[in-house]
């Protein structure tokens, strides 16, 4: 074992592995875009690596400084516009993926879903994000969120029925 | 499969097929990024600033709050802008009121259409309605402070400072009242539900009850109806016994009236009473034989049946009869016999009543 190794914290690898998949799906709700949101997670936990053992609850801080994060990555470049090179790339990308039949109808439609919700007004969002994604407790939401857990339910509720009407416009009736 | 299991499918199944390292190697790769960009002070600064923007928020929210509580409006207003920017809770729809308040008040502190506090109140509508989109932007119902439910209030009590403990307890307090008043409007409604089914319930039985009585009384109306018919029955016949037992009883005296006066002429009396037997009917009269005394007697007999308006067989006593006027005709009082007989065969048509007081007739003409 190196010295750098030994001066890590094990209690954040720990929580890294635990706690990594949930941030990835936050960000992906939050996102609606999986590179971006690989991007955002690793920028996340890099910055609680970085100022580890400074903050209680660091796994309240992963939603908000996901948030943060994508906020700035949408102000940087809005969603949806990218620059030549990377148009360049993910054509080749996509055209190897066909090549290999890698992209099937079922994760297009599984992408569509998860556009669907990142285009949801924020709070619902937020809360679909957190609450059905994650599948965070709604008093944990409640906490996070600094909102009660009736609202969080009220939000979920409107979050969802949005979606279901979202999804009947854009498959017809049998959509869900 | 529902929506919720649809969506948590969908964002696992994409994450994982687009996963091409394993979360250790993955790892690594942070801890060698998270080295090298520590060496850089300008990242590290950058880290910690993103860190403490995530506290900010929060805590501007709370200190926001913290001051409406307080009545400084103007600090309020600040610290919730903060809050509100840094997308925190309703922070956004606390502002939108808050700026409504204050342009209520400058409003009615303005002195005329021009005067800058009442354009101050009017920037300040503006501003609230802005923060209101804000918040229906987020998924506040309409961001109407008037429409806005309860369950879309903050729940997080700050109570660091005294004045902050009494406003967190007015909110607590209020929401208790509210959610008191809910129940007890529940339960209100629960009851007024269950007693509006009893009392349909007791309707209905009621409703089965009376007609469960009207079945009874129609049941015991027929039953009395028919005790009744048959009394009557009863009677009539009670009353016919009566009329025959009276015939007799005024046959056998006139009978016996006869046969003590009426010692000879006994060869007649045995004639014509056979006669009369034996022709039973006013067809014997048509046989040449037959003496004026037969066919006399057995016109009284046709007389007395007619006004009795009975068949031939059923008349009483039509032997002892016979024999009555058969017994009285040998005497030479046909004369009055006749008389008589014709007399009540008149007045006794339909009569039966009548009837005793023929024997009675016939008992007197015999003596």
């Amino acid at each position: 074992m190196s010295a750098d190794e030994s001066r890590r914290d094990k209690s954040f690898e720990l929580f890294y592995l635990k706690e990594n998949p949930r941030l990835l799906r936050i960000a992906y709700g939050l996102t609606g875009d999986v590179e971006l949101a690989k991007e955002v997670a690793q920028e996340v936990m890099l910055t609680l690596l970085v100022t580890w053992g400074r903050y209680d609850r660091p796994e309240d801080l992963l939603y908000r400084l996901a948030k943060q994060r994508t906020q700035r990555a949408s102000r940087k470049a809005p969603r949806n516009s990218v620059a030549l090179d990377e148009h360049i790339r993910s054509a080749e990308e996509a055209l190897e993926r066909s090549n290999a039949n890698a992209m099937t109808a079922a994760s297009e439609s599984h992408q569509e879903l998860m556009r669907l919700v990142s285009s949801l007004p924020g709070r619902q969002r937020d809360v679909v994000v957190l609450t059905v994604i994650t599948d965070l407790p709604d008093a944990d939401a409640s906490r996070v969120l600094g909102i009660s857990v009736s609202s969080v339910k009220t939000h979920r509720q409107r979050g969802l029925e949005s979606l279901r009407k979202a999804l009947l416009t854009s498959t017809g009736p049998s959509g869900d | 499969m529902n929506l919720e299991d649809r969506l948590r499918g969908a964002a696992d199944a994409i994450i994982e097929a687009t996963r091409h390292e394993s979360p250790q190697d993955e790892l690594k790769k942070l801890y060698v990024e998270s080295d090298q960009r520590a060496q850089d002070p300008l990242e590290l600064l950058a880290f910690d600033h993103a860190m403490k923007e995530t506290q900010l928020g929060p805590a501007a929210y709370a200190l926001g709050v913290h001051y409406v509580v307080q009545d400084k409006l103007d600090e309020a207003d600040y610290w919730l802008r903060v809050a509100a920017q840094s997308d925190v809770g309703d922070a956004a729809l606390r502002l939108a009121q808050l700026c409504e308040l204050r342009a209520v008040l400058n409003f009615n502190k303005s002195e005329g259409p021009d005067s800058a506090l009442e354009q101050l109140s009017h920037s300040q509508n503006l501003e609230a309605r802005y923060w209101y989109t804000r918040a229906a932007a987020a998924g506040y119902e309409n961001g109407k402070p008037e429409l806005l439910s309860v369950a879309e209030q903050p729940n997080e009590p700050i109570d660091c400072c005294d004045h902050m403990e009494v406003g967190s307890s007015l909110l607590r307090a209020g929401r208790l009242v509210d959610n008191a008043q809910e129940e007890a409007l529940t339960i209100v409604r629960r009851a007024r539900r269950d007693a509006e089914s009893f009392v349909e319930d007791a309707q209905e039985e009621a409703d089965q009850a009376q007609v469960m009585a009207r079945e009874a009384r129609r049941d015991a109306q027929a039953f009395v109806d028919e005790a009744r018919a048959e009394v009557e029955s009863l009677a009539n016949q009670r009353e016919i016994l009566a009329l025959q037992l009276a015939q007799l009883r005024s046959m056998l005296e006139g009978l016996a009236t006869v046969v003590a006066r009426n010692e000879t002429g006994r060869s007649g009396f045995g004639r014509l009473s056979g006669r009369l037997r034996r022709g039973r009917s006013r067809a014997a009269s048509r046989r040449s034989v037959m003496s004026a005394d037969v066919e006399f007697c057995a016109r009284i007999i046709a007389g007395v049946q007619d006004a009795l308006e009975m068949p031939d067989d059923e008349i009483p006593s039509r032997d002892l009869l016979a024999r009555a006027i058969a017994s009285v005709s040998p005497t030479g009082r046909q004369h009055d016999i006749r008389h008589e007989s014709i007399r009540l065969a008149e007045s006794t048509v339909g009569s039966q009543r009548r009837m005793s007081a023929a024997w009675g007739s016939v008992a007197v003409a015999g003596r």
